[in-house]
C-alpha cells in the first residue's frame, strides 16, 4: 500500500519535472546552440589560424602574441572604443539625472515630454538614425545649417578624422532614455520627509541633491553604468554605417567590434577575430568587475 | 465505354512517359546569387525565369543585394557550409574563395561539353583558369574608362584629348590644375576629379610603368616608389588646391551613385567600368559625356586589363544541384534566350558570338561601352595575374595610408613606407 502510494507520488512528481524541462526545452535549445556551443567553439578558433573555409590550424598563442605585440587596428580600435565608452556613458547619465530630476514633479504635459525624451532611446541604435546623423553632421547638414545662423562656419564633423567619433559619442548621449526612466522611479521612491527635513535645516537645493537625492540614487547609478558600458563597448552598428564598414575616415570610426568584424568576414581571418573578442570579453569582465569592486565605496543601501 | 476506353488507354499513353521524365530529370531548386541595383535584379529575374522555362525540372531560387552587402552575404554562407551553388564572383574578391577551394572547377563539365566555352577567347579563358582549372566563367567584359563631363568642360574652355586619344598621368595632371583656373576666372568653385584610392587604378598606374600590382608568384610586383609617387600625385594636386577637401573625398565613399559628386556635377571626372555607362547616362541625361581612355605611362606606355563579373560553381553543392548549376552557367554564358534580356550590363559578353548578337539589340549608349570595350583590348589586350590571398585586406590598407596623406597626418614618403610595410606582412601572414 505505502509501497504504491510512494510510486505514484514518484511518478507524477517526475512526470512534473519532465513537463518542466520541457517547458524549458525552447530556451534551453536557444542557450546551447546559440550561446554557449558557439562561444566555446570561439575561443578553441582564437588559438588556431582558421579562414573559415578550410580546417582550423592550430597555432597556440600566436594570435594574442601579434595581437599585442604588433598589431596597429587593435591598438586604434581600442582608442577608439575607449574613448567612446569613457567620455560618452557617463555624458549620457549625467544628461538621463538631469532630465529625471527636471521631470520629476507632475506637471501638466509632463507624460508628453517624458515620453518624448524617451523615444531616442528605442530606435536610436538603429541604422535609421546612423543614416540620419551623417546627414545632420556632413559640410551642408542642419548641424552646420544651425551654426551658420550663430555666425560659425562648421566643418564636415563626420568625415573629419579629429571630429568624427564626437559625433558618434553625441549619438549614444542622445539615447539616454532607458536609464533617465529608471532614474525618474527610483527619484520617486526617495521619501519626500528628507527633503522637508532638509528645507527645515535651511539646506539649499543643490545641497539637497548631493546630499540626499544622488546618494539614494546610487544603487540605480551604479547599475546604469553597468548596463551603458557592457552595451557601449559592443555598439557596432553606428560606426558600420556612418564609415560605410571602412572605420574610417584614417581609422577615427573603428569600433572595436567593426575590427572584429572585419578581421573576421572581410579578410577571413576568423581565429584572429574570435582571439580579438575574447579579449573584448576580458576587457568587458575586468571594467565591470573593477566598477562592482569600488561599488562598496560609493553605492549605499538604505 | 468507348470513351472510358479513350481515357484508359490515354491514361496508359502517359504514364510510361512521366516515369521517363521523372527518371531523366528529377526536379532540383539551386539557388544563385548576384550583387546589382534595382535595374539589374529586373534583368536577371527575368533571365532565370527564361532558363526555368527552357529546363522545367530545374527551379532557381534567387538571392541578390547590392555590391557590399552581397560580398558580407557571401562570406557568411560560404563559411557555414551554406553557398549559393551559382555565385557571381570578382577578380577582386576570387583569390580569398578560389585559393580556399570554395568554388568547383568546371573542367568536367567544359570537357563533357555541358559549359561551351569554344565560343570564348584564349585571354578571357586563361584569366580564370589557376593549375590548369578553370575556377570561374565571365560574364561579360569590361574595362575601366575615365569618364568625363564633356558638358563642364566646354563651358569652362579646358581642352580635352578627343574621344579614343590617349593621355599620360602627367597629361591628366595638366587637365586637373588647368580646369581648376578656369574655374576660379569663371568664379566657380569646381574640381576636375577627386583623389583616387582603388588599388586598382594604381595598378593602371604601375602597369604604365611597366610594373604590376601582384606577380606571377603572389608578391608584389611595384615598389615603394611607385606608391611615393602614386600618394604625391595626389599630394601635389591638394597642395596647388587642384583637388576638393579630404573631407569631402571621404565623404563621397559613403553614397550611392545618383547621390555622387560626379552624377550631380560637382566634379568633372571619374574611374569606372564601362558597362555602368547607361547608369550614368540615366542620371545625367542633359549632360555630354565622354569615355576618355585611363592614362598611358608618362612614356607612353599603354596599359589596359579585363575586369568584369564572374560565375562561379560552389563546391559545397551535391553532385545533382552542381550539374543544374553547370546548365544554368551554360546558358548564362551561351543562350540568346539570356543575352537578349543581360545585353551589356555586365559588360561585353565573352562568348563572341553572343558579343556579335547583342550589338544589334543594344542602345545607342551600349553601343558606345562595346565600341570603348573594343577599343581598349585592341590597344593592348592585356589579362594581369591573379591576386593572392590577403589581397581584399592590402586593397583595403593601401587606401588607409592614402587617406592619412590626404588629412596631412603623415608624409608621403611615411604613408607609402608604412603601406608597403604591411602589406608584405599581409602576405607573410597568408602564405602558409
Amino acid at each position: 500500500m505505502t509501497q504504491r502510494i510512494k510510486s505514484g507520488v514518484n511518478l507524477s512528481q517526475r512526470r512534473e519535472t519532465r513537463a518542466g524541462y520541457l517547458f524549458l526545452l525552447p530556451w534551453l535549445i536557444g542557450f546551447f546552440c546559440l550561446t554557449v556551443i558557439p562561444m566555446i567553439a570561439s575561443l578553441y578558433f582564437s588559438f588556431t589560424s582558421y579562414d573559415m573555409m578550410t580546417d582550423p590550424v592550430w597555432v597556440g598563442l600566436s594570435n594574442f602574441s601579434k595581437i599585442f605585440t604588433s598589431d596597429v587596428k587593435f591598438q586604434y580600435s581600442l582608442r577608439v572604443t575607449t574613448t567612446y565608452v569613457l567620455l560618452g556613458v557617463p555624458l549620457q547619465l549625467a544628461f538621463a539625472l538631469l532630465l529625471a530630476v527636471i521631470f520629476k514633479k507632475d506637471r501638466p504635459g509632463i507624460r508628453f515630454y517624458r515620453a518624448a525624451y524617451y523615444l531616442p532611446s528605442l530606435f536610436g541604435g538603429s541604422i535609421a538614425v546612423a543614416i540620419l546623423w551623417r546627414q545632420l553632421f556632413n559640410k551642408t547638414g542642419v548641424i552646420n545649417q544651425m551654426l551658420a545662423v550663430i555666425g560659425i562656419q562648421g566643418k564636415n564633423w563626420i568625415n573629419s578624422p579629429d571630429t568624427a567619433i564626437y559625433t558618434l559619442i553625441s549619438l549614444l548621449i542622445w539615447q539616454f532614455g532607458a536609464s533617465m526612466v529608471i532614474f525618474l522611479s527610483s527619484l520617486k521612491q526617495i521619501p519626500q520627509d528628507y527633503y522637508e527635513a532638509a528645507t527645515i535645516d535651511g539646506a539649499s537645493r543643490p545641497r539637497q541633491f548631493f546630499s540626499i537625492t544622488l546618494p539614494l540614487l546610487t544603487p540605480m547609478v551604479f547599475f546604469n553604468i553597468v548596463m551603458q558600458f557592457i552595451n557601449a563597448f559592443q555598439a557596432f552598428t553606428p560606426a558600420y554605417i556612418v564609415s560605410a564598414g571602412t572605420g574610417g575616415p584614417m581609422n577615427s570610426t573603428l569600433f572595436y567590434t567593426l575590427n572584429i568584424y572585419l578581421q573576421g568576414f572581410s579578410y577571413f581571418k576568423m581565429g584572429y577575430a574570435c582571439a580579438l573578442a575574447w579579449i573584448l570579453v576580458a576587457l568587458i569582465g575586468a571594467f565591470t568587475g573593477l566598477i562592482f569592486g569600488t561599488s562598496k565605496k560609493w553605492v549605499y543601501y538604505d | 465505354m468507348k470513351r472510358f476506353l479513350a481515357i484508359l488507354l490515354a491514361v496508359l499513353l502517359l504514364v510510361p512517359t512521366v516515369s521517363v521524365v521523372a527518371e531523366e530529370h528529377e526536379p532540383v531548386t539551386i539557388r544563385i546569387a548576384w550583387w546589382g541595383d534595382t535595374k539589374r535584379h529586373e534583368r536577371y529575374n527575368t533571365m532565370m525565369d527564361a532558363f526555368q522555362e527552357m529546363y522545367p525540372w530545374i527551379t532557381v531560387e534567387r538571392e541578390y543585394g547590392t555590391w557590399n552587402d552581397y560580398w558580407d552575404k557571401l562570406a557568411t554562407q560560404v563559411a557555414g557550409g551554406n553557398a549559393p551553388d551559382v555565385m557571381g564572383m570578382h577578380q577582386q574578391y576570387a583569390a580569398d574563395y578560389i585559393n580556399r577551394n570554395a568554388t568547383l572547377p568546371l573542367n568536367e563539365y567544359i570537357d563533357s561539353g555541358v559549359i561551351d566555352v569554344n565560343k570564348m577567347s584564349e585571354a578571357v579563358l586563361d584569366g580564370c583558369t589557376v593549375d590548369g582549372k578553370v575556377v570561374m566563367l565571365p560574364i561579360g567584359i569590361t574595362v575601366t574608362t575615365f569618364l568625363i563631363n564633356k558638358t563642364m568642360c566646354d563651358e569652362l574652355g579646358v581642352t580635352l584629348p578627343e574621344y579614343g586619344d590617349m593621355w599620360s598621368w602627367a597629361d591628366l595632371q595638366n587637365v586637373a590644375r588647368d580646369f581648376r583656373a578656369k574655374s576660379k576666372e569663371a568664379g566657380k568653385d569646381l574640381y576636375f576629379m577627386l583623389d583616387r584610392f582603388a588599388i586598382n587604378e594604381f595598378m593602371n598606374y604601375a602597369r604604365g610603368k611597366g610594373r604590376d600590382l601582384y606577380g606571377e608568384d603572389g608578391g608584389l610586383a611595384f615598389t615603394v616608389e611607385d606608391v611615393k609617387e602614386w600618394y604625391s600625385y595626389f599630394d601635389d594636386l591638394r597642395k596647388e588646391d587642384c583637388i576638393p577637401s579630404a573631407d569631402y573625398v571621404s565623404e563621397q565613399s559613403t553614397k550611392t551613385l545618383e547621390q555622387g559628386a560626379f552624377a550631380n556635377s560637382e566634379i568633372a571626372a571619374i574611374m569606372v567600368p564601362v558597362n555602368q555607362l547607361y547608369l550614368y547616362v540615366a542620371q545625367m541625361p542633359d549632360t555630354e559625356l565622354l569615355c576618355g581612355m585611363m592614362p598611358t605611362g608618362n612614356d607612353g606606355t599603354k596599359d589596359a586589363f579585363l575586369e568584369g563579373a564572374h560565375w562561379a560553381i560552389s563546391s559545397t553543392s551535391d553532385k545533382k544541384r552542381q550539374d543544374a548549376a553547370a546548365l544554368l552557367i551554360d546558358f548564362l554564358e551561351n543562350k540568346k534566350e539570356n543575352w537578349k534580356t543581360m545585353l551589356m550590363d555586365q559588360g561585353v559578353p565573352a562568348n563572341q558570338e553572343m558579343a556579335e548578337y547583342i550589338s544589334t539589340l543594344v542602345s545607342d549608349i551600349d553601343a558606345r561601352a562595346i565600341d570603348f570595350v573594343n577599343r581598349t583590348t585592341e590597344v593592348v589586350p592585356g589579362g594581369f595575374a591573379y591576386p593572392p590571398a590577403g589581397a581584399t585586406e592590402i586593397k583595403a590598407l593601401f587606401q588607409e595610408y592614402q587617406e592619412y596623406t590626404m588629412f596631412g597626418y603623415s608624409t608621403v614618403e611615411e604613408a607609402a613606407e608604412a603601406f608597403y610595410q604591411g602589406a608584405l606582412e599581409i602576405l607573410a601572414a597568408n602564405k602558409k
